[in-house]
C-alpha cells in the first residue's frame, strides 16, 4: 500500500511562488537603484524606468516558468533541458528587450528614444536579460528539486514505518496473546501442583517466543524445526486443555530436512485448536501428517469439528494470510484447502519441493 | 461472601482459588467448567459473586450471565480478549485478566458490595434493586431493574427500556411478569410491563381503558406514554388505591 503523502496545497504554492518573485524582483530593483545613487540623486524618470523593469522581469520570467511547466522540463535529464532552456531564455530576453523599449519609447517620448537600430545595444541588452533569467531559472530549479527530494525522504520514511508495522503485526500475530497469557496463567498454577512440570513448560514458551522472534527474519525452515514448535505449542496448549486435547503426530524421519516456510504449519495448528477444538465442551482429537507427494510435500491437520467458512470471527484473516503467504514465497505453485471430512476438519497445504539444499533463503 | 469460579481450565480454576484463599471474606463454595454446571451451581447454590471466564465452550460468559435472573455480582476473568473487553465499554463492570495480579483481585474485590442484607427471606422475585445482565448483539449491559422504566414485547422478544438504551432480549414478557416485583412492575397490556416508580400522570382512556405518562421523555420532548388495557386498568386503580 502506497502511503499517502501530503502534497502542499495549490493555494499555498502559489502564494510562495508570488511571495518570492515579487520579493526578488523589488529586491533587484532596490540593488540597482542604490547603485545609482551611489553617485547622485534618483530623478523621478529613472524611477519610472525602474517601475517598468520591475514589470516587465516579472512578466517575462512568469512566461518562462510556464514554458518550463508546459514542456515537462522539470522531469527532463539536464542535458535535455539546458540547450533548450537556454533557447527560450534568449528569446523571452529579446522579446524582454523589445517590449520595454516600446513601452519606453511610447510612455516617455521626452527621453532618448531605447529602441535604436543599434545592435550592439540591443546584443547587450539581451545578454543582460538572459544573464538574469539564468539566474532565475537556477533559483527556481532549485526550489522545486529542495521540495521534491524532501517530499521524497518523507514518502521514505513512512515506507520504512510501514514495513516495520507489518513486521510487528506479523511478530504479534505470532506471539498469540490470548495463547501466552493463558499458558501463562496455567504455569502459575503449576508452580505449587507440579514444579517440573512448570519448569518444562517456561522452556516450551521461552521456545515458542525465541521462533516467534526469529521467522520475522527467515523465509524458510527445515520441517523438524516447524515441527519441534508445533509440539511445545501443542504440550502448553494440553497443560491449559488437559484431556480435552488430544493430538498425534505421523512425520517421516526422512521430510525432517525439508524447508518449509516458518510458521505455517503452525498458523494451520492454532486455527485448529483454537477455531476447532477449543469450542467442544467434550474437546477433541488431533492430527498432524506430513506425507511426500508427486511434486512436493502436503502437510495436514485433522481436528475433530466442523468448518464453515466466515462463521467464526478472525479466522477468515488466517486463512487469508496463509493463502497470501504461500502465493508470495511460491507462485501459484502452492495450493492450500480446508475441507470437511467425516466429522473432521482437515486443512491440507501442499508445497512444491526445491531440489538443491543448503540454501536458507528462496532467490 | 460464597463465590464460584467458572473456567473451563482446571489449573486456571485452582489458580484463582488458590488465589482467593488469601480472603477471609471470600469463600469458595463451587467450582463449574462450563455454562451448563455453573447454572445448575448457581441455582443449587446461590452464589453472591461469581467468577467468570469469558472464552469457555459450549455458552460462554456473557451468555451464561444472560440466563441468570437476578445476575450475582461479577468479576470477569478474561486472558487477552479485545472483542470481550469491548464490550464493557458500556457500562462499568469489573474484570481482571490472567495471569491475575494478587493486587488488582484484592482491589476488584473491595469494590463489590457488602453481602446482601441477610434478614431477607430468598426471594423468588427479582426485587428493584436487583441486576440483570442483558446482551443484545455485541454489546452487554448490567442494569440494575429500578432503572428500567418499561418492557415492550416485540413478537418472542422483549425490549428494555432504560436511561437511552433499548436492547433487545430474547425473552417472554410473561416469564418476565411471573419474575417481576408486582408491587413495583405492573403489566399494563400484552405489550408493556411498567415500572410504577417512572409513572407520572394517569388519564381516562378509549374503552374504559388508561394512558399512562411516565417522567421520562421520548424523542419528540413529550412524556412517554402507553396504554393500560381495559381488563388491566380495574387491576390497575386497585394497586394503586393501595
Amino acid at each position: 500500500m502506497p502511503p499517502i503523502i501530503r502534497r502542499i496545497s495549490p493555494w499555498r504554492a502559489r502564494t510562495i511562488y508570488w511571495g518570492t518573485q515579487l520579493l526578488a524582483w523589488a529586491l533587484l530593483v532596490t540593488v540597482i537603484s542604490l547603485y545609482i545613487y551611489q553617485d547622485r540623486a534618483l530623478t523621478v524618470d529613472q524611477l519610472k524606468v525602474l517601475v517598468l523593469f520591475y514589470f516587465t522581469g516579472l512578466g517575462v520570467s512568469h512566461w518562462f516558468r510556464h514554458v518550463i511547466i508546459t514542456n515537462g522540463w522539470l522531469e527532463q535529464a539536464i542535458g535535455f533541458v539546458l540547450p533548450r532552456l537556454t533557447l527560450v531564455a534568449l528569446l523571452l530576453s529579446m522579446a524582454a528587450f523589445l517590449m520595454m523599449a516600446v513601452v519606453h519609447d511610447i510612455f516617455f517620448p521626452g527621453y532618448a528614444p531605447m529602441l535604436v537600430p543599434d545592435p550592439l545595444a540591443i546584443l547587450l541588452n539581451t545578454i543582460n536579460w538572459t544573464v538574469l533569467l539564468f539566474i532565475w531559472s537556477l533559483g527556481y530549479f532549485a526550489y522545486v528539486y529542495f521540495v521534491r527530494s524532501r517530499r521524497e525522504e518523507i514518502r521514505n520514511l513512512r515506507l520504512e514505518t510501514a514495513n516495520r508495522d507489518n513486521q510487528l503485526n506479523t511478530l504479534r500475530a505470532q506471539m498469540n496473546p490470548h495463547f501466552m497469557f493463558n499458558a501463562l496463567n496455567g504455569i502459575r498454577a503449576l508452580v505449587d501442583e507440579d514444579p517440573e512440570k512448570a519448569k518444562r513448560a517456561i522452556t516450551q514458551l521461552s521456545a515458542i517466543l525465541r521462533n516467534a522472534m526469529a521467522t520475522v527474519k527467515r523465509d524458510v525452515v527445515p520441517l523438524g524445526e516447524e515441527i519441534d514448535i508445533v509440539k511445545a505449542y501443542l504440550e502448553l496448549e494440553h497443560m491449559r486443555f488437559e484431556e480435552r486435547l488430544r493430538y498425534t503426530f505421523d512425520v517421516p524421519v526422512d521430510l525432517v530436512r525439508e524447508q518449509v516456510p516458518p510458521m505455517l504449519l503452525q498458523t494451520l495448528v492454532e486455527n485448529a485448536v483454537r477455531h476447532g477444538i477449543a469450542p467442544l465442551v467434550e474437546g477433541g482429537d488431533l492430527h498432524v501428517k506430513a506425507q511426500r507427494s508427486a511434486d512436493g510435500l502436503e502437510l495436514v491437520v485433522r481436528n475433530t469439528g466442523h468448518f464453515t467458512p466466515g462463521k467464526v470471527r478472525g479466522s477468515g484473516i488466517g486463512l487469508l494470510n496463509t493463502r497470501r503467504r504461500l502465493n508470495m514465497i511460491y507462485g501459484g505453485l502452492a495450493r492450500f484447502e480446508i475441507v470437511n471430512v467425516d466429522g473432521t476438519v482437515e486443512s491440507r497445504v501442499h508445497v512444491p519441493l526445491r531440489t538443491e539444499t543448503g540454501t536458507n533463503t528462496l532467490p | 461472601m460464597k463465590a464460584l469460579i467458572v473456567d473451563d481450565e482446571r489449573l486456571a480454576r485452582k489458580e484463582l482459588a488458590s488465589l482467593l484463599e488469601k480472603h477471609d471474606a471470600i469463600e469458595v463454595i463451587g467450582e463449574a467448567a462450563n455454562a451448563d454446571e455453573a447454572e445448575a451451581l448457581v441455582a443449587e447454590k446461590r452464589p453472591d459473586l461469581i467468577f467468570l471466564d469469558v472464552n469457555m465452550p459450549g455458552r460462554d460468559g456473557f451468555e451464561l450471565l444472560a440466563a441468570l435472573d437476578p445476575a450475582p455480582q461479577v468479576i470477569f476473568v478474561t486472558a487477552y480478549d479485545e472483542h470481550a473487553l469491548r464490550a464493557f465499554q458500556v457500562n462499568a463492570l469489573d474484570y481482571v485478566v490472567k495471569p491475575i495480579d494478587p493486587e488488582r483481585l484484592a482491589a476488584a474485590l473491595g469494590k463489590l458490595q457488602t453481602k446482601r442484607d441477610p434478614d431477607l427471606p430468598q426471594r423468588e422475585v427479582l426485587h428493584e434493586t436487583d441486576q440483570i445482565f442483558l446482551k443484545d448483539g455485541e454489546k452487554c449491559w448490567f442494569v440494575t431493574l429500578k432503572d428500567v422504566r418499561y418492557f415492550e414485547s416485540e413478537g418472542n422478544y422483549v425490549r428494555v427500556r432504560f436511561e437511552d438504551q433499548k436492547p433487545l432480549v430474547l425473552r417472554s414478557l410473561n416469564k418476565l411478569e411471573e419474575k417481576l416485583d408486582p408491587l413495583v412492575y405492573f403489566r399494563a397490556s400484552r405489550k408493556h410491563i411498567i415500572n410504577l416508580r417512572w409513572v407520572d400522570k394517569i388519564e381516562p382512556w378509549f374503552n374504559g381503558g388508561l394512558m399512562v405518562k411516565l417522567k421520562s421523555l421520548d424523542k419528540n420532548g413529550d412524556p412517554e406514554s402507553m396504554e393500560v388495557s381495559r381488563r388491566q386498568a380495574a387491576r390497575f386503580k386497585d394497586l394503586l388505591s393501595l
